[in-house]
């Protein structure tokens, strides 16, 4: 599951920084061409990476008001368990 | 019928377009509950019940969407008067 | 190598011309561009030199366009610019020229002379008629009117006339006494400018003690002056006085303040019959000013049509004889000799405009294109397209290359825009930079066209490209950033989840999900940061902080490595092995084994330590880096806090020691090595005075090679005999700039961290506090509020997010690039190629230079 996301951001990176540059039209600016695709590739995959890297291990949580929580909770999935809940009547 | 110079009613226009797409989207992320605008609404603190808060939350949620909607129909208005503007300077100016 | 890596190569050139051939020559030299001459009579003055005359000429003719011009401008005739340059022409169509000039400037001189002197009489005439209409109405209420205190008053005056008078005028035939006791009175009449008028009127009172009377009325319409052009108020007076002395008097105050008097008939038929003269004068007066007005105009449209061309042809034609200047005449006078720089490739391209420019003066013998041998650098030419030449411009500024090094421009079509988006992304701000910038790129010729005179537009039109990459990087960051306008998008569905109860949470305000258990899904969001930071702003500048400062070091260690390996490349091409040795090879272990190895350990600290171990690698034991970097740099043992080890793997200390004295050791190679190697091949060559020739293969393929290495050599020419003491401080120096540079330039890549946080926190301050007003408005009014909030809520944005925010990245990055990254490697103490061409004079003629860069 984790593998899948590095496999294809890798490649298509690659395609951009390895495949295009043969690809790149003859003339005086090929070379500045293939240059730019890949120091592209190699910046935005970099960047990609690190971003993902940074968020495989996290070592904190995030903290987040009660507000957000429930939202959260029924929006993206595990609608939040109700049992053994009574609304407290101070309130 | 010119009002605004040519500077004013460009700079209308570019608003216009600009509030109408992000005001749609918006509204339409607000219509499908998107959970990052959540503190973008008109709601309490702290609500002690659950229930009682999803529902405020359901109003606030279609409301901000309806109001992004209306906003946006408003620069529809605005736009339309923009071009008109930005077209009658450009007339003149020739 | 293709182009731009490299500046081109250039020859020094010897060009010999015929006489005949030699203005058809240098035209097409022009019109090519590929050509920089050199003056070879620097000693001689701009009067002495040959063609000082025709140049004065052109100037002459110039003179006469700029006239023209200007006349037109005047009457506001569109000047026809086809754009197209005409060729120069040939130099016996000077004559033909000049003579068009002067005929053009004479016509337009009479035209005006005559316009002028018209317009005067005009005036002169408009005056006076209003003068007697004025005057007739003063005239008019004066008989009525002159009862007892107007005539008092002139009784007054006129004290020495006789009872009976006096008696007369207060009797019955009061009107026709009146008018003869007028007729008794003198009285001039004139007119005179408005706001002069109270001054006028007190200084006459005055001088006259009183015993003036002076009328006055406004004339509503504005008169035109005629030696200006200027619309002017005018107000008509008449002064009754009585005595010469009072007349002289009088009228030497009107001749100070500039009134005009004019004739005024005393009798009312007289005036009559003068109005009418005047009126009809006038009416012959416009049908003849306006024929003039239509000559002038004909002669100006018909030389309008042709301005634009003349200038072109004039310009040329001055170019050329001012590049004619520099050449040397021969001995026999036959000939003119020049010295050029051409870059190599287009010899062929030259030798071709030479014969065409021979062929066209219909001379017989072809030029001579001889290259030369030469101790000096030559100038640095990169041949730039419309995409390349703003990065080119970027690199420029700061310093033009030295003859041949590597060019940083093509790297930084990338780099720059990248480091600019990693401090400004956002999807949201770099769309609309990226807009902007397509809007410019899609346009580019008809907006190329306005030419505009604003600086600030021009510069954002010369860095158009730039500005659209720097968008779309940002757009491509900002989506890893997740960040639109500060808010977040969840495309691929958020990793993180939530397993509380609602009990828990509705006791608990604030919640913190934890990475441990089935909170978090244990694979990271696929692309970019997770939407739930977004949503937690109680840590989510804990958790952003140490990812972008991460980053920042890595991208900041990765672009000096690259750096470094430019020098590589530097040294390679110019054969200097010593240098790879005893600067490239230290310098680059120095900063892998510290600063890599540092960018390594954040790898290994991303990969190794998470919450969902325990023990050794758990969370609480996650070393921070800079402490563990700062201790192997110290050789301070780690300190084992509770359980866990200050170390990320097995036998990390050795590593770090050895890693570090390495490192160390390399300073004094750095420090002493290149001297030393000087100091011993010095003392070799004063063993051994003749030096066998160093290169083995003769063949002519190293030649180019060889001129290069001469002409570097060339360059240092005189620092040949350097002090072996200034070869050391020199050394000193370069070795504590880098030592030092490395760890201060390692730091100032923070920035990209400290900006790129600025600008999330600037755009979600904005958010929450602007436009979040209209989104927390409850029941229908928000609409209307959320309506007038956006487009203030806009214009902030572009205002301050992407034009004030954006300046400043821009500004931090052409900072990294200047210093982090040129200073491994670019020395920039060339000059730059200015070759005679035709475009770039005509450019300047026509407005003042204009180049990009943001």
């Amino acid at each position: 599951m984790g593998v899948v996301p590095v496999i294809i951001f890798t490649a298509l990176w690659g395609v951009v920084g390895i495949v295009l540059p043969f690809l790149a039209p003859k003339g005086p600016n090929r070379g500045i061409v293939q240059c730019v695709l890949m120091l592209t590739a190699a910046t935005c995959w970099l960047f990609w990476l690190c971003c993902y890297m940074a968020q495989m291990n996290p070592l904190i949580g995030p903290r987040m008001h009660a507000n957000t929580i429930l939202i959260m909770a029924r929006e993206w999935g595990n609608e939040v368990d109700m049992t053994g809940f009574s609304p407290s009547p101070d309130h | 019928m010119k009002i605004c110079g040519p500077k004013l009613s460009l700079c209308g226009l570019i608003i216009s377009v600009w509030g109408i797409i992000q005001l749609t989207l918006m509204g339409v992320f607000y219509y499908i509950h998107s959970v990052a605008l959540i503190e973008d609404l008109p709601l309490e603190e702290h609500y002690s019940d659950p229930a009682e808060f999803y529902a405020a939350a359901d109003m606030a949620y279609s409301q901000n969407a309806y109001n992004c909607w209306i906003a946006a129909c408003i620069y529809i208005v605005t736009l339309v008067l923009s071009i008109q503007q930005f077209y009658a300077n450009s007339r003149a100016s020739v | 190598m293709g182009s731009l890596f490299r500046s081109e190569q250039m020859t020094l050139c010897q060009l010999f011309l015929q006489s005949e051939a030699a203005y058809a020559c240098v035209s097409e030299l022009g019109e090519l561009g590929l050509v920089q001459f050199r003056d070879l009579n620097p000693d001689v003055n701009a009067f002495q030199r040959k063609f000082v005359n025709e140049v004065r000429r052109c100037d002459e003719m110039e003179r006469k366009l700029r006239y023209l011009e200007k006349e037109i401008k005047k009457d506001g005739i569109p000047m026809l610019d086809t754009g197209d340059s005409p060729e120069a022409p040939q130099p016996r169509e000077m004559i033909d020229l000049e003579a068009t000039f002067e005929k053009l400037e004479n016509e337009l001189r009479e035209v005006n002379q005559n316009a002028e002197a018209l317009k005067r009489n005009f005036l002169e005439l408009t005056e006076l008629k209003h003068i007697l209409r004025k005057t007739q109405v003063f005239f008019d209420e004066a008989a009525p009117t002159l009862s007892i205190t107007s005539v008092r008053y002139m009784y007054q005056m006129a004290d020495a006339h006789k009872e009976e008078e006096q008696v007369q005028l207060l009797g019955d035939e009061m009107r026709a006494n009146a008018q003869a006791q007028n007729l008794k009175l003198g009285f001039v009449a004139g007119v005179i400018l408005r706001e002069r008028l109270p001054a006028f009127e007190r200084m006459l009172w005055r001088a006259c003690r009183g015993n003036v009377f002076l009328r006055q009325a406004q004339i509503e319409s504005p008169l035109e002056d005629p030696s200006n052009g200027d619309k002017v108020f005018k107000s008509v007076f008449i002064i009754f006085f009585q005595g010469d002395q009072l007349k002289t008097r009088v009228k030497k105050i009107c001749e100070g303040f500039r009134a005009t008097l004019y004739p005024c008939p005393e009798a009312p038929s007289d005036r009559r019959e003068m109005a009418m003269g005047v009126m009809t004068r006038i009416e012959d007066l416009n049908t003849v000013l306006g024929q003039t007005q239509d000559h002038r105009h004909r002669v100006l449209v018909a030389a309008a049509k042709n301005l634009k061309n003349w200038f072109v042809k004039v310009r040329k034609i001055k170019a050329i004889y001012h590049t004619l200047n520099l050449f040397n005449l021969d001995v026999t006078q036959k000939c003119l000799i020049a010295e050029c720089w051409v870059p190599v490739l287009d010899i062929e391209t030259i030798q071709l405009a030479l014969r065409r420019g021979t062929e066209r003066s219909g001379s017989s013998v072809p030029p001579i294109l001889n290259r030369m041998q030469t101790f000096e650098n030559p100038p640095t030419y990169n041949r730039t397209n419309k995409f390349t030449k703003a990065f080119q411009v970027l690199i420029d500024s700061y310093g033009i290359a030295s003859y041949r090094e590597m060019n940083p421009a093509p790297y930084t079509i990338i780099t720059f825009p990248f480091l600019f988006s990693v401090m400004f992304g956002d999807l949201g701000h770099g769309s609309i930079m990226a807009l902007f910038g397509l809007w410019m790129i899609l346009k580019e010729k008809p907006l190329a066209a306005k030419k505009s005179d604003n600086e600030i537009w021009n510069i954002f039109f010369g860095g158009r490209y730039i500005i659209f990459l720097m968008g779309a990087f940002s757009m491509y960051t900002g989506f890893i950033y997740n960040d639109i306008f500060s808010k977040s998008l969840n495309i691929f569905g958020s990793r993180w989840r939530i397993n509380y109860n609602a009990s828990t949470i509705v006791e608990n305000h604030i919640l913190q999900l934890d990475p441990k258990g089935a909170d978090y899904l244990q694979s990271p969001y696929p692309f970019g940061m997770d939407p739930v930071w977004q949503i937690a702003p109680l840590n989510k500048i804990i958790f952003q902080n140490a990812y972008k400062m991460k980053i920042s070091i890595i991208f900041g260690v990765i672009h000096m490595i690259f750096g470094v390996m430019m020098s590589l490349m530097n040294y390679r091409y110019f054969n200097d092995k010593i240098s790879v040795l005893t600067q490239f090879v230290p310098q680059i272990i120095f900063l892998i084994f510290l600063f890599f190895y540092m960018t390594l350990l954040m790898f290994i600290k991303w990969v190794r330590y998470s919450a969902a171990e325990t023990g050794q690698f758990s969370e609480g034991c996650a070393p921070s880096i800079l402490i563990t970097f700062i201790n192997m740099v110290l050789f301070k043992p780690s300190e084992a806090k509770g359980d866990c080890s200050p170390y990320m793997f097995a036998g990390q200390a050795y590593i770090q020691k050895f890693l570090v004295v390495v490192a160390l050791l390399c300073v004094p190679v750095m420090l002493l090595a290149k001297p030393i190697h000087i100091m011993k091949s010095r003392k070799q060559a004063q063993h051994q005075p003749i030096m066998p020739v160093e290169n083995g293969d003769a063949e002519g393929g190293v030649n180019q090679e060889n001129l290069a290495r001469t002409a570097e050599h060339g360059g240092h020419g005189e620092h040949e005999e350097e002090e072996m003491s200034e070869i050391f401080i020199h050394q000193g120096i370069h070795t504590i700039e880098y030592v030092l540079g490395s760890v201060s330039h390692t730091a100032s890549y923070l920035r990209l961290w400290a900006l790129s946080l600025a600008h999330a926190q600037l755009a979600e301050v904005l958010w929450n506090m602007v436009l979040q007003n209209a989104l927390k408005q409850k029941g229908w009014m928000g609409g209307v509020a959320l309506w007038a909030i956006f487009a203030f809520w806009g214009v902030l944005t572009v205002g301050i997010l992407v034009l004030m925010e954006g300046l400043s990245a821009f500004l931090h990055t052409l900072r990294l690039h200047w210093v982090e990254f040129q200073s491994k490697f670019y020395s920039g103490l060339g000059y730059a190629f200015t070759p005679f061409s035709f475009d770039v004079i005509l450019e300047q003629g026509s407005s003042g230079p204009v180049d990009g860069g943001d």
